[in-house]
């Protein structure tokens, strides 16, 4: 343990040391604090004790943690202990990267803990960095190797780290030494782990998994015939693959995937719809409960044959009253012509509807009410719902259409009233409380949200539910919270106190959502050793991909690229009227003045009370998140993205990048958001033209990388219009939105009166809620 | 045919109360009315699961009497499109089995005179008039304020 050579525990520093690092192994920090200050006053070069002080002051949440890790990395840095209480702290401020070099460190230098070999590869893990892992996981089998999840993790980091064949060497050596020596209560982690190993090699030799396959004792036979299959196909043996999937479908019936892998080996998808349809035929008699051989066959006829089938399957639903009939033909839809066949079908239907039941006439029209509301005719969809509800007031449904018929002419208000009488209904019903509770949020009604969400949070005396929805990672709520927020930002612009209140509890609420994520990153640690000992390798690896693609989840990168218009307004609305502001505003000192900020501060601090998110939070109103790019970088954008492959983070990126005067990275994004989109982001006419025209305030090489880089996808710069006219689709909101950042960008190539009159033009033929959506940026 | 099902009336579900009776009945009830209305008899009817119909009922102790002698109908009523289906039949069987568990041999309520069509529904199920009350529903702003009392020995 001594780095000075002395024998062990020969001073009183040493075993007071030792001391310390028990007390603080058994949570006592206070007392452990204290020893090492006992120490310390004695020899203030005692490094390890001074990096144990910084790991206390660290526990007990005070300062100067961070003077410490100096100091005591000022006196060595090469001691074993020394590194290892640092990697510790390290750990416990999730700075993993960190961490791992100082548990290496400590490893390095001699350190006989080889519990850091455990520590190291978890750490290892969590950067992502598995060209290490390997090696630590192989150190730490070899001193423990009587322990399966020792093999399990080895044989998973040689995995992670493309080393196939390796992974497979690892768990077959396991289970040789392990042969009949299994007991009862084994035989799960077991069974998952021969088809780990299935898999993997799967991955470099199908034949041999195909082969290993068959004589795999396993419990989950589903997944097995399901690899099985995929295996087949994969090799090309359609027929027997095909036999399989029929098995599979014996199982479980309703598997939609089921069905179109069994076309994929009957190779029928090329065939005629007839005979596709005679196949379906056959499953429905073989299956007549399932829902999939009915519907799938409406996917792909046409005519006659359309017309008969799904006649059959609509009326039989609305005979019955089931409430999801039309949700159930939803898809059928994108295609007008047989939207326009159900529609005349069900019509006809409803003329003699309520001679067979009064519920069957209720949801018949519930039916075409979403019928008309989808094929955009408000109006008479309107009529429909209202006929329903006066009909059948009791139906929660049907308050919820009535509710987002009103929405979509745009009457918010109205929407979020009606929703609210369909909730009082049936108080315990949570989707009703929920819809009702986005309603009120997107009416921007956010006390009224929070007092009917609040029915179903836990909340604490006096307290509203906004802390337990953020605890239990309630993303869609804290969301739409924050766009009502930014909503009131925009609509308050006026009163300077206000829009700030709003913009910062706008960007709390974004930057919830992002920390919600962190939160889903930083849970993972706990895997990285529980799944190994439970033999859960499959789903593990699972996890790690998923985890890898988290911060780019849709409702984070909606959060992210949403806070990110909000700072762009901040910035420019800084600039504009920031100087202003001194010279016309002459500070007032009178009594008045006084008083009003006095009863102002006493309302806000009564209002904060309810905006509480976090247990102790000392920034309810997000105030420290007003800033400019920088911040908003460091607090959204910092993490490990890996490659951007949504639109939403490469149209921040781009901006972001743009902002910075960093042309490559723009023209990367540029390119990303032409390969996700196949060419067809709207807004790319603006980023283009932005490139070309809008870097006269940058310096020469930046102009030059920029429209140099942009020529790859227009040169006819004579023609904007076409390059506009390429990307902005008129008749979708989308399009329309490309057009609103054309026009943004003000240009003195373009008549921006024109770009202005053509957004008005096409805004016509939206739907009213879409037009206001568009009408508030002119 | 959908089936018929009676069901608590619970503090989840009381404003249904509400939208029925204000949907089917001519006169208007106070808040205090569908407050209490987790007490006495109360039912709603559901066919194929959608509540219709319900009931309110409770037990009448007159003046100087130390147990109840009737049962007294406080609303009654069934959605417009779901009726001749026996629901509210059903509805006032029930009241009549409370009535019965509660060793009580009367039931009483009272009809609207602009209504007969409604007192005639009550006679098919054996009640019968046993006064007018004038100005009953006078509270009620009900052009005629007149209430028939109804009542059936069970």
């Amino acid at each position: 343990m001594s780095r000075r050579g002395v024998p062990l525990a020969t001073n009183k520093e040493d075993a007071n040391f030792r001391e310390a690092l028990k007390l603080y192994e058994a949570k006592q920090h206070r007392k452990s604090l204290k020893l090492c200050e006992q120490v310390l006053k004695k020899n203030s070069h005692y490094g390890e004790a001074l990096a144990l002080k910084a790991l206390l002051l660290y526990n007990l949440k005070e300062d100067d943690c961070e003077v410490y890790v100096e100091k005591a990395l000022a006196v060595s840095t090469t001691s074993p202990v020394l590194n290892h209480i640092l990697g510790i702290l390290k750990r416990q401020q999730l700075q993993y990267r960190e961490a791992a070099k100082y548990f290496k460190a400590a490893l390095d230098n001699g350190s006989s803990n080889k519990q850091i070999w455990k520590d190291l590869s978890v750490m290892e893990t969590q950067s992502r960095d598995f060209g290490s892992l390997a090696h630590s996981r192989l150190k730490y089998l070899d001193e423990f190797l009587g322990y399966r999840a020792n093999w399990t993790s080895l044989a998973i980091a040689y995995h992670l780290n493309g080393n196939l064949e390796a992974a497979v060497k690892t768990l077959n050596k396991f289970e040789e030494l392990a042969e009949g020596k299994l007991g009862p209560n084994e035989m799960y982690e077991h069974s998952e782990l021969l088809m780990y190993k299935n898999e993997i090699i799967s991955e470099f030799d199908l034949e041999r998994a195909l082969n290993e396959l068959e004589s795999t004792e396993t419990f989950d036979k589903t997944g097995q015939l399901e690899l099985k299959a995929k295996y087949l196909m994969k090799l090309g043996r359609k027929q027997e693959a095909q036999r399989v999937y029929r098995e599979l479908l014996k199982r479980n019936p309703d598997n939609v995937s089921y069905y179109h892998q069994l076309e994929d080996a009957l190779g029928t998808r090329e065939r005629s719809a007839k005979v596709r349809d005679s196949l379906y035929s056959k499953l429905q008699a073989f299956y007549p409960r399932s829902d999939a051989p009915k519907f799938i066959p409406l996917t792909f006829t046409t005519g006659d044959l359309f017309k008969e089938r799904v006649s059959k399957y609509v009326l039989d639903q609305l005979k019955r009253g089931v409430p999801a009939t039309f949700t159930n033909v939803k898809p059928l839809y994108k295609d007008l012509e047989k939207a326009h066949v159900i529609g005349a079908i069900v019509e006809e239907f409803y003329t003699k509807s309520s001679e067979l039941s009064p519920l069957c006439w209720v949801w018949t029209t519930y039916f075409l009410a979403q019928h008309y509301l989808q094929l955009n005719q408000l109006e008479k969809s309107l009529e429909l719902i209202s006929k329903a509800v006066e009909h059948t007031p009791t139906l929660v449904e049907l308050y919820i259409l009535k509710a987002r018929v009103y929405k979509h002419f745009g009457d918010l208000q109205t929407a979020a009233s009606v929703m609210n009488e369909g909730r009082l209904l049936d108080l315990q019903d949570r989707f009703i409380n929920s819809k009702s509770v986005k309603y009120y949020l997107r009416a921007d009604n956010i006390d009224k949200a929070l007092e009917v969400v609040s029915l179903f949070t836990k909340n604490e005396k006096g307290e509203n539910g906004l802390k337990d929805l953020h605890m239990m990672q309630v993303c869609w709520f804290i969301v739409e919270n924050a766009e009502s927020y930014k909503r009131l930002y925009f609509a308050n612009l006026k009163d300077e106190e206000l829009s700030k209140k709003y913009a910062g509890l706008a960007l709390k609420r974004y930057y919830g959502i992002v920390k919600i994520f962190e939160e889903y990153w930083n849970d993972q640690v706990d895997f990285h050793t529980f799944c190994m000992r439970k033999g859960t390798a499959r789903a593990y690896c699972d996890m790690i991909r998923w985890e890898d693609l988290i911060f780019q989840s849709p409702v984070c990168c909606r959060a992210v690229l949403s806070a990110f218009g909000l700072y762009k307004h901040l910035i420019s609305n800084s600039k504009t009227d920031g100087d202003e502001d001194d010279a016309m505003s002459p500070v007032r000192h009178d009594k008045k003045a006084k008083k009003e900020k006095a009863a102002r501060a006493k309302a806000l601090q009564a209002e904060k009370q309810h905006l509480v998110a976090y247990a102790d939070d000392e920034d309810i109103l997000g105030e420290t998140l007003i800033g400019g790019l920088d911040l908003f970088e460091s607090k959204f954008f910092s993490h490990d993205h890996g490659d951007l492959e949504t639109l939403s983070l490469n149209e921040v990126q781009f901006e972001l990048q743009f902002a910075k005067n960093k042309m490559a990275p723009v023209l990367v994004a540029l390119s990303k958001l032409v390969k996700i989109s196949h060419d067809t982001y709207p807004p790319l006419a603006a980023h283009i033209l932005q490139l070309k025209y809008a870097t006269a305030n940058k310096d020469k090489i930046t102009q030059m990388l920029a429209s140099k880089g942009v020529e790859k996808y227009y040169t006819e710069w004579d023609q904007p219009w076409a390059l506009i006219d390429k990307y902005c689709v008129r008749s979708t909101l989308d399009g329309i939105k490309g057009l609103l950042a054309v026009y943004d960008l003000k240009l003195a190539q373009l008549d921006n009166d024109k770009v202005r009159e053509e957004i008005l033009e096409a805004t016509k033929l939206l739907q009213p809620i879409e037009q206001l959506e568009i009408l508030k940026f002119l | 045919m959908s089936s018929i099902e009676l069901d608590d009336i619970t503090v989840n579900n009381q404003h249904v109360l509400k939208v029925i009776n204000t949907n089917v009945l001519p006169t208007v009830y106070p808040e205090e009315f569908y407050k209490g209305s987790l007490n006495g008899f109360s039912k709603f009817a559901y066919y194929g699961e959608v509540p219709v119909g319900a009931i309110k009922a409770k037990l009448i102790v007159p003046q100087h009497h130390k147990v109840p002698t009737s049962v007294y109908i406080e609303s009654l009523a069934v959605l417009e499109p779901y009726r001749h289906k026996g629901i509210g039949k059903k509805l006032v069987e029930y009241a009549i089995e409370q009535a019965k568990t509660s060793y009580v041999h009367e039931l009483t309520l009272h009809v609207w005179v602009k209504q007969p069509e409604v007192k005639q529904w009550y006679e098919r199920l054996g009640f019968e008039e046993k006064e007018v009350i004038p100005g009953y529903y006078s509270q009620q702003k009900l052009d005629q304020p007149d209430a028939i009392l109804m009542s059936l020995k069970v």
